[in-house]
């Protein structure tokens, strides 16, 4: 619970279409979370197709807005819906119901561009204590650890873990380390990270196992960047 | 956090043992739908955290006091927690333990009606927390946004009415003797506690042995659980770690009542302020109905898990919700949502 757990997709995925209009990627099917969640999976692979598809159901979902949903949460291949079961008509089993709607969502036109959010960074030093760890771990000098990070466009997929943390797209490949072996206890709010394949700020206070390179002294509150938007980390005068 | 501190205070904190958290029905069934119904579904959404962790505990309090699902209520940590009213209230407490106005006792999960000037005594939890629903004689609930914490000298406002008719309408009858030992936990003689689960959805890629091994140990709660999940150990040392599957899972949505199993191979149970998204492999859930265990678990508590099938969980939840929720017309909850709004 310490870490943005998990991989995240690099490079692409190669597809084939099929005479459906779909990929070979392309799945949609429902299967069940614990006794009152549902999980409806879009792609086999992370892609940004699959965030595509997926984004594309939960705005639709949100949109409908319909009186069973509690809580749905996007992530890189599938939609996680949580059912108020005491809005839900008696059956069966009216989950059913509920697992009809979702398959019926319309699935595309998610990952629409958004607006541009610049986050000033002070790169290295006490703002960036695993900077160096980060270079040695990569073979590459710290100014080029900084230079492939900076002024790149990162794809906001989505957000959650914690209010104001964004899953970004688009990290250099040759950035990519494994987490800290102990989690820090505390992270400064603020501090941006590299961990397994991702990039990320830390928007609150809080354990955490990122290799830290970097920190913003700007305040990233709940809502300040939605999925679709473009996270650009520029150097801090 | 202070509060509204207005003309309008109701009741006042006198001491309190431990802590008090405004809490109410969470994410589910108010305050996202409310927002996405708004086109403003993307930012407040990330934060799903206030819910109360002994969802029944809340739904109970507020349907015998008559507030409509998902409506704040009081979350006492330990306790106790000693109440001054100011104006005529409506109270109920649920999940056992003592409660008393002017010295005079009353039973927990029952509404109860308090004079302007009473001093209300809430006694301690007899688990980890409890729950505490407040109404204003005409149907007002408590006027402080979910999260916030409230201390000794705290005066706590009423909203305005939320009762769709500014007529206050008990929305369903106290638990009788018989249901309460049933909404109670299930206690085994030594102080087990029994948790029902579902498979995880990363059930199949566990072996056999890990899904077992979870079943038939003892699993003691650590001291490092909180609202964020509760942590499990083992106290026998035949037992060894459960078996993880290899690999790093692709982040995905979780949800409170997660067996999450991660590389050290002690499970942790995803509490109500849980993170949003994990990758741990989850190799069971807690049922929604048996989540207010885990509120009440303290450190050192022993937790068994016993497997249900999923159709059995919702048909539990379903007569739950059925009795305790029943469906309320949308208005009363959307004016609830909305005070609770105005007053963050």
């Amino acid at each position: 619970m310490t870490t943005p757990h998990g991989t995240t997709p690099h490079g692409t995925t190669p597809h084939g279409t099929t005479p459906h209009g779909e990929l070979d990627d392309d799945v949609a099917h429902v299967t069940s979370s614990g006794d009152d969640a549902l999980v409806l999976t879009l792609a086999r692979a992370p892609s940004e197709r699959a965030i595509d598809r997926v984004l594309g159901a939960w705005r639709a979902l949100l949109q409908a807005a319909p009186r069973w949903l509690v809580r749905a949460q996007p992530s890189y291949v599938s939609l996680h819906v949580v059912v108020d079961a005491a809005a839900l008509d008696d059956g069966v089993d009216s989950l059913v119901d509920v697992e009809r709607a979702l398959l019926t969502l319309p699935r595309s036109g998610g990952l629409a561009a958004g607006v541009t959010r610049v986050v000033p960074v002070h790169y290295g030093g006490e703002h960036g204590p695993d900077l160096h760890d980060v270079a040695a771990a990569t073979g590459l000098a710290v100014d080029d650890v900084v230079a492939r990070h900076v002024d790149h466009a990162y794809r906001c997929a989505f957000t959650g873990f914690v209010p104001g943390f964004a899953y970004l797209l688009g990290l250099d490949p040759a950035l990519g380390v494994p987490r800290r072996t102990t989690p820090r206890a505390r992270v400064p709010a603020g501090s941006v990270g590299l961990g397994g394949a991702q990039t990320g700020v830390y928007p609150s206070t809080g354990p955490g196992g990122w290799q830290l390179i970097g920190r913003t002294t700007t305040t990233l509150a709940p809502g300040w960047v939605a999925p679709g938007d473009v996270v650009v980390f520029t150097r801090a005068p | 956090m202070s509060v509204a501190r207005d003309a309008h205070g109701a009741w006042t904190i006198d001491s309190v043992v431990g802590a008090v958290l405004v809490v109410d029905g969470g994410p589910r069934a108010g305050r996202t739908s409310a927002r996405a119904a708004h086109g403003h579904a993307h930012a407040e959404d990330d934060d799903p955290r206030h819910g109360a962790f002994d969802d029944r505990a809340l739904a109970v309090a507020n349907a015998v006091v008559g507030l409509p699902w998902p409506a704040p209520a009081l979350e006492v940590l330990l306790g106790p927690l000693r109440l001054r009213a100011h104006t005529p209230l409506v109270i109920a407490a649920c999940d056992g333990g003592a409660l008393a106005v002017d010295g005079v006792a009353h039973p927990p999960w029952s509404p109860v009606v308090v004079d302007a000037g009473a001093v209300v005594d809430i006694g301690a939890a007899t688990g980890l927390r409890r729950t505490l629903a407040v109404r204003g004689a005409s149907g007002a609930a408590i006027a402080a946004a979910p999260g916030t914490t409230l201390s000794r000298g705290d005066v706590v406002a009423l909203s305005e009415p939320v009762d769709i008719d500014d007529a206050v309408t008990i929305i369903a009858a106290p638990p009788s003797v018989a249901e309460r030992a049933a909404l109670a936990a299930d206690v085994d003689g030594d102080g087990t506690r029994r948790v029902r689960v579902v498979a995880g959805p990363e059930r199949a890629s566990f072996v056999d042995d890990a899904w077992r091994a979870l079943l038939s140990t003892p699993w003691t709660v650590a001291p490092t659980s909180s609202r964020q999940g509760i942590r499990l150990t083992t106290t026998t040392t035949t037992t060894t770690p459960l078996p993880v599957p290899p690999g790093d899972g692709v982040t995905t949505g979780v949800w409170t009542g997660a067996v999450q199993v991660p590389p050290s191979g002690m499970p942790i149970v995803l509490g109500v302020d849980s993170r949003t998204t994990g990758g741990y492999p989850r190799l069971a859930h807690v049922i929604a109905v048996d989540r207010f265990v885990l509120a009440h678990a303290r450190p050192g508590h022993t937790l068994r898990f016993v497997a249900v099938d999923v159709a059995e969980a919702r048909a539990l939840h379903r007569a739950f919700a059925a009795r305790f929720r029943p469906v309320a017309p949308t208005a009363p909850a959307a004016r609830a949502a909305r005070a609770a709004q105005a007053a963050r």
